[in-house]
């Protein structure tokens, strides 16, 4: 799972340090994190890079001013997003405004947080994002080159079973994901 | 984000004219990611207006726009993607003194959205985001954003009917890009204004003329005698035809007449022509318009042609 981290480059050296922290957190429960605060990703020209990314994590207690942006470029591209604030810090008005919103509201989560429950939010979030709560269906496109034999296979399959064979492909995976005890260990479920 | 930071930024839809006030702010109110961004301040032109993107619908923008300019910090505008490019030069040259962002989009607001934003093509809801956000920063300028790039708009250029960058524009005048957020290229950035907006008039009597082997010289002459100023498109041509070398010189034409071209071989000593060997059609045509209504001699209107005005030579 690809996360985008956002801090804000100008804060305070405590609040730069919960940044990386955010970042070693989700790495340490198995996804990959780019930032606004790390030296740029590069990513394909030919589609948004919000498309690129599968969940949006903002640390607001100082936002920066693009956080707004990104909020809501991230609900357009329908990514499930987890806005930060420090425990003691004034909620954004707006924000608060947009969760309660129909569409928004199921993309959008505001926590307020403290060291100690930190971690845990960040893996809640993302094991959230991964079961995909929230959205609607697959947005990552895949191109994958088959075998005449495997496409063969595939087109009996996706007949006897009567589904695309996007759709038992994606179920397949689903299911050796979930069957994968070492990946399970890492997304941090017992 | 914190409180002394919001703008306010004025949401302009100039699209179709069977979409009424009501239905636009209607489809804003499901947009509610926009308040995050500035405070939207949503601007509808009279749909009788803004029909087939004329040349009226534009100077109605641009009037709507000087009239709503000290109220607000920023403007953000849907247009039409076919004549974005038309828009955003004519802007560029109308509003003189330009000294807060103007942002052009594209995208057509279709009425089976029954007025809800959360339906809507995610490109188009893309875009006006990125205006939006792009509203807030400190443009002094007519700037078209699309895709993930942000353009002069009077030196960009349609490079695809369909992709996702479908303008580009001169490296001098890619005024930012989006990776995530908008960065922008400080170093093209023009300057602040020091003078007032004055909102300047476009004449609606210039012609404009693709040289190509179907071009005769009564042709020539039966459009030029109807036109106050003509821009001649010589862009894929080496040298002009001979007959028309011989109009333009010999004091017979008039009229000014603007030619656009790269090739070295074309000489004109006529102080009625102006040789343009940078700037795209648009944005020439745009000009022509504008120096037409404000110059009153041939010789003033393509001295004013010659001269960079909004940026509009950018390479």
């Amino acid at each position: 799972m690809k996360v985008y981290v956002v801090g804000n480059p100008s804060a305070a050296s405590t609040l730069q340090q919960r940044y990386r922290r955010i970042a070693e957190v989700l790495t340490e429960a198995g996804a990959t994190v780019s930032s606004n605060f790390f030296p740029a990703a590069a990513g394909d020209e030919g589609s948004p890079l919000m498309e690129q990314v599968d969940a949006v994590v903002i640390e607001g207690s100082d936002p920066t001013p693009e956080a707004g942006h990104l909020v809501a470029l991230a609900l357009t591209y329908r990514k499930p997003v987890l806005y930060l604030n420090e425990r003691g810090r004034p909620v954004n008005y707006h924000l608060r405004r947009l969760q309660e919103s129909k569409v928004a509201g199921v993309f959008l989560r505001l926590e307020t947080y403290s060291s100690e429950n930190l971690p845990n939010l960040l893996r809640e979030f993302l094991r959230r994002a991964e079961r995909g709560e929230g959205i609607v269906g697959p947005t990552i496109k895949f191109t994958l080159r088959l075998t005449p034999a495997i496409e063969r296979y595939l087109v009996y399959k996706a007949k006897n079973i009567k589904k695309s064979k996007a759709d038992y492909l994606r179920e397949l995976m689903e299911h050796i994901a979930a069957e994968d005890e070492e990946y399970q260990r890492l997304k941090g479920k017992p | 984000m914190r409180p002394s930071a919001r703008k306010k930024i004025g949401l302009l839809y100039a699209g179709e004219s069977s979409l009424s006030a009501s239905y636009w702010r209607q489809w804003l109110s499901a947009l509610p990611e926009l308040n995050i961004i500035a405070d939207v301040v949503p601007i509808v032109i009279d749909g009788k207006r803004r029909q087939d993107y004329t040349l009226a619908s534009i100077m109605a923008l641009a009037e709507t726009i000087a009239r709503h300019y000290a109220a607000v910090d920023g403007f953000a505008l849907l247009y039409g993607l076919d004549h974005i490019l038309y828009a955003s030069a004519a802007l560029s040259f109308c509003l003189t003194g330009l000294n807060k962002p103007v942002l052009v989009t594209s995208g057509v607001l279709q009425p089976q959205d029954g007025g809800s934003g959360g339906k809507t093509d995610v490109g188009l809801k893309a875009n006006l985001i990125n205006a939006m956000q792009a509203a807030t920063l400190p443009l002094a300028e007519v700037t078209i954003i699309y895709g993930n790039r942000l353009l002069r708009g009077n030196a960009a250029y349609r490079v695809s009917a369909a992709d996702l960058n479908a303008f580009d524009a001169p490296s001098n005048a890619v005024l930012g890009r989006i990776d995530f957020s908008i960065r922008l290229l400080e170093r093209n950035l023009r300057s602040s204004s020091r003078t007032k907006l004055a909102l300047a008039s476009l004449s609606d009597r210039v012609e404009y003329l693709i040289l190509t082997p179907w071009l005769t010289a009564p042709m020539f002459k039966r459009r030029i005698a109807d036109a106050k100023a003509l821009l001649v498109d010589a862009r894929q041509c080496q040298d002009l035809p001979r007959w028309m070398r011989v109009y333009l010189e010999s004091g017979e034409c008039k009229k000014p007449v603007a030619v656009l071209t790269a090739s070295p071989e074309v000489t004109l000593s006529s102080r009625r022509v102006a040789l343009l060997p940078i700037g795209t059609p648009e944005a020439m045509l745009a000009k022509l318009a504008w120096a037409t209504a404000m110059a009153k001699t041939p010789e003033k209107i393509t001295s004013l042609m010659v001269q960079d005005i909004a940026g509009e030579f950018t390479v």
